[in-house]
């Protein structure tokens, strides 16, 4: 013990030396740079500030999901997100997104969401049931779209009914789920004025990649259209389809 | 931290992260040539870091996390600049001058810390990280995890495989480098 506490000395000791002060020129040249740098602006994400800074909307930001996946389930779910184009015919209803989790809340500690959606584009039928600690609501699910800039899968409907203060019946939301290594989950409001339709609402959205990497954990069953999962918070097994 | 130049940076205002950046610079570049080894790579490291901040503070969330979520980004910044550093560098290292004329517990000190420098460029950047962050900064353990986005576990870890390695290389080192101080 003593041992290891003089060497915890001798390092304390060794890294209070050494240079404190950034070079003038290394700082303007920084400062050069930044003075042509734009800022990435998330125009979703001050709106989500908004409504989360209120007390009318404490779903701004409600469910992320985080799902670790393997290299085959992830290719499977790659390809799957990756084209959820219209379905005019949708004999049998392809599945878009199905399942059952929780996930830990920005504002009210665990959310949970149960989706099953079916179809593509703007003609998608289904539903989600969201219910935390200061209420529920569902949501007729109505359209999607695939968001390049994040990968994202984005599935947009209305609010039916709801016992939240959040979630004003009427109103259209968004849930987004986001591959990589891990999936990505979020919901979104829609802010007035409101969007003539779901397809409009859901072409409004844009969600920076660093968003949607910046998202939590969930725990449940996720199905999608050939990748399913079981994860339990640290990570996930593919099941079968 | 002025929380008001965040905000205002934050707002798009280039002079409030001008004034912002002049202290949080030093503090980056402190960090970064401690993790780094090298003023060189440290000052771009942080020149890359301080541009992250300035590019992606919009999406910062809590105004009163600028510090650690700035850390974090430099932490990237460091291990960026670590790929692109040459596999080999120069081990040649020029001493303070107190070396020339100094006395014994200087010059006792002086191998010591060069004892200690080369302990630390043996350790992996990982394992330089969380030692500079906790022994540096004085973070707590939780704080380093979730600034390196790490479980809790990995910190004490890595602090414990640093600790050991270094406490090793000193070992090692001593004998030699004390012999040779005394002919």
């Amino acid at each position: 013990m003593t041992v290891e506490r003089d060497v915890e000395l001798a390092v304390r000791a060794w890294i209070a030396q050494g240079s404190e002060q950034l070079p003038d020129a290394d700082l303007d040249a920084a400062l050069q740079e930044i003075s042509v740098t734009p800022q990435r602006r998330a125009d979703w994400l001050a709106r989500r500030f908004r409504m989360m800074n209120s007390n009318v909307l404490r779903f701004g930001v409600a469910a992320a999901a985080v799902i670790a996946v393997g290299v085959v389930g992830m290719s499977n779910l790659l390809s799957n997100f990756g084209s959820p184009t219209p379905t005019p015919m949708a004999t049998p209803a392809v599945t878009l997104a199905s399942g059952s989790f929780t996930a830990p809340l920005t504002a009210s500690g665990t959310t949970t969401i149960d989706i099953e959606a079916t179809g593509g584009g703007p003609n998608v039928s289904g539903s989600m049931n969201v219910s935390d600690d200061d209420g529920r609501f569902s949501v007729d699910l109505q359209c999607t779209r695939w968001a390049e800039e994040s990968y994202s899968l984005l599935i947009g409907g209305e609010v039916t009914d709801s016992t939240h203060d959040g979630a004003a019946e009427g109103s259209r939301v968004v849930i987004a789920f986001h591959p990589r290594t891990v999936i990505t989950t979020l919901l979104w409001f829609e802010e007035s004025p409101p969007a003539p339709t779901c397809r409009a609402f859901i072409e409004s959205i844009t969600i920076p990649i660093e968003v949607a990497n910046d998202m939590e954990t969930v725990v449940g069953v996720m199905r999608f259209e050939s990748y399913a999962a079981v994860c339990d918070g640290r990570g996930c097994n593919e099941i079968d389809h | 931290m002025d929380t008001g130049l965040v905000e205002r940076a934050q707002g798009g205002d280039q002079e409030a992260f001008g004034l912002l950046a002049v202290p949080l610079g030093d503090r980056l570049f402190a960090v970064a040539t401690r993790i780094l080894r090298d003023d060189d790579l440290a000052a771009h490291a942080t020149q890359q870091a301080l541009v992250s901040i300035w590019r992606d503070l919009p999406q910062l969330r809590d105004l009163g996390r600028f510090d650690a979520w700035s850390y974090r980004l430099l932490v990237r910044a460091c291990y960026a600049e670590r790929r692109k550093e040459r596999r080999w560098s120069p081990s040649l290292r020029v001493l303070p001058n107190a070396i020339a004329g100094g006395a014994a517990d200087d010059m006792a000190l002086i191998i010591e810390r060069d004892q200690m420098e080369r302990a630390a460029r043996r350790l992996s950047i990982d394992h330089r990280v969380v030692v500079v962050l906790r022994y540096y900064l004085d973070l707590p353990h939780a704080d380093i995890a979730d600034l390196l986005g790490i479980p809790v576990g990995t910190v004490r870890s890595r602090l414990r495989y640093a600790l050991k390695g270094l406490r090793a290389a000193l070992e090692a080192d001593a004998r030699p480098a004390r012999s040779e101080a005394l002919q």
